[in-house]
């Protein structure tokens, strides 16, 4: 009997110990792998593209937030880059408004497609004056899950190069207006995590709460 | 059996307290157990809640969001990656540089043959030899000399311009180990017309036989566009 006890206590301290060696090989590695890392580098230098302060989403306004995405949106919808290999591949666009996605397709793609292949390349600029609401005065952004339908008067302004490498050339003006209906909630899109989502180099635009789901006739 | 207090027995008679100190001892042992458990969760804890920032940047000019992330395995920087940003940071200068020496110009514009391009010297960023003709395609190349290189030589012939890039910032997309995608803004200097920005898109090919100085990579498409100063 004596001889059985001093078998499982024995066995009991070796486990322990087994245990206690684990913890410390944890706590080895917990202590390694804490480090402030001071110094990181950079591909380029982008620090002269950033101006102004960092800023938590937080800190950033509904409405700045909210007219940052409607610009992204409006210059997916017309940009043009030279010798895209298919210009139906915008991801960004999509994610943006998969309703309309089939309706640009259908109407602005080929255009863009034809400039593409001529080595064109055409910038759109919205400015925060551009974006203005249509039939509401204020929105209240509700807590509820379906945010609220809004129609914007969004005025844009484009520039296009026609040719490539020809420094002289000036781009050619031209203005428009879109009209976009969008559903906008404040916040971040539930049950995404965004740690993984912007790790696995997804757009992080599509972290946002933001769908166009109509867009409407544009006048030039 | 009531262990520690229940253990008289009669041959032994200090037992009781013996089995008492074996107790207390084991519990001891369990107590410092446990604190040094607790203190490794807590530098578990730490380890866990390393918060690592991630920067999402609007560019002013293209509207392109982009995440700068802490390095890790997905993000880290490869060798073609760093040989391709090499490659456009000389083909950028090459291309946009009009030296006051006209030899040196001619000398960067030339065109050279396959066999002339079999030089080491291709990848030291000084050399200024066939420059453009050995890292671009042939199209490209031609490209150049039929529209932009006319261009070059007026502006050299008549009023003895000279330009110097002054600052280079680019971006890189799809990279892979056969191609990239880059996107650049230089500013450029002008000692007649004053600075003034270009925003360019450069397509990178790969053919290690045609291309052996610059591991193969190659230019497929240059397109710049001069923004006008605001």
């Amino acid at each position: 009997m004596n001889k059985i006890k001093s078998f499982f206590i024995g066995l009991i301290l070796l486990i322990t110990t087994f245990i206690v060696v684990l913890l410390a090989a944890l706590v080895y590695r917990a202590n390694e792998r804490t480090s402030v890392k001071s110094y990181i580098f950079q591909m380029g230098n982008f620090a002269n593209q950033r101006v102004g302060t960092l800023q938590d989403i937080n800190e950033i306004s509904t409405n700045d937030l909210r007219n940052k995405l409607i610009k992204k949106y409006v210059s997916e919808y017309f940009k043009v880059i030279p010798g895209e290999a298919d210009v139906t591949k915008r991801p960004v666009l999509y994610s943006l408004g998969e309703n309309t996605f089939e309706q640009w397709k259908k109407t602005e793609a080929k255009t863009i497609a034809d400039m593409s292949a001529k080595k064109m390349f055409r910038m759109v600029r919205v400015s925060d004056d551009g974006i203005m609401l249509l039939n509401k005065q204020d929105i209240k952004y509700s807590t509820k899950d379906e945010a609220e339908s809004v129609y914007y008067e969004v005025r844009y302004r484009m520039a296009t190069w026609m040719e490539s490498n020809r420094m002289e050339t000036e781009p050619i003006y031209d203005q428009g207006t879109i009209y976009l209906e969008a559903r906008f909630k404040p916040g971040i899109k539930p049950g995404i995590s965004v740690r993984k989502y912007l790790e696995e180099g997804e757009d992080p635009v599509g972290l946002f709460m933001f769908e166009v789901t109509n867009i409407g006739n544009k006048e030039r | 059996m009531d262990y520690p207090n229940n253990f008289d027995i009669p041959s032994f008679s200090a037992g009781r307290t013996v089995a008492f100190s074996r107790s207390v001892s084991i519990w001891i042992s369990i107590v410092f157990f446990l604190i040094i458990a607790a203190c490794g969760f807590v530098l578990l804890g730490i380890h866990f809640k390393q918060n690592y920032p991630f920067l999402i940047s609007i560019d002013p000019f293209t509207d392109d969001w982009s995440v700068v992330t802490y390095p890790n395995e997905k993000k880290a920087v490869s060798q073609y990656q760093l040989i391709q940003e090499k490659l456009v940071n000389d083909y950028i200068k090459n291309w946009f540089t009009i030296s006051g020496n006209n030899e040196i110009n001619e000398s960067r514009w030339q065109e050279c043959s396959v066999d002339e391009c079999q030089n080491p010297e291709q990848f030291n960023p000084y050399n200024f030899e066939c420059a453009l003709s050995c890292k671009s395609s042939s199209k490209l190349f031609d490209d150049f000399s039929r529209d932009v290189l006319p261009e070059y030589r007026a502006r050299v012939s008549q009023g003895n311009e000279k330009w110097t890039v002054v600052s280079k910032l680019f971006t890189n997309e799809k990279i892979t180990i056969n191609s990239g995608h880059w996107q650049f803004v230089v500013e450029i200097a002008s000692n007649i017309n004053g600075p003034f920005k270009v925003l360019g898109f450069i397509q990178i090919e790969r053919d290690i036989s045609m291309y052996p100085a610059t591991f193969g990579y190659y230019v497929q498409d240059f397109n710049a566009y001069r923004i006008p100063n605001e």
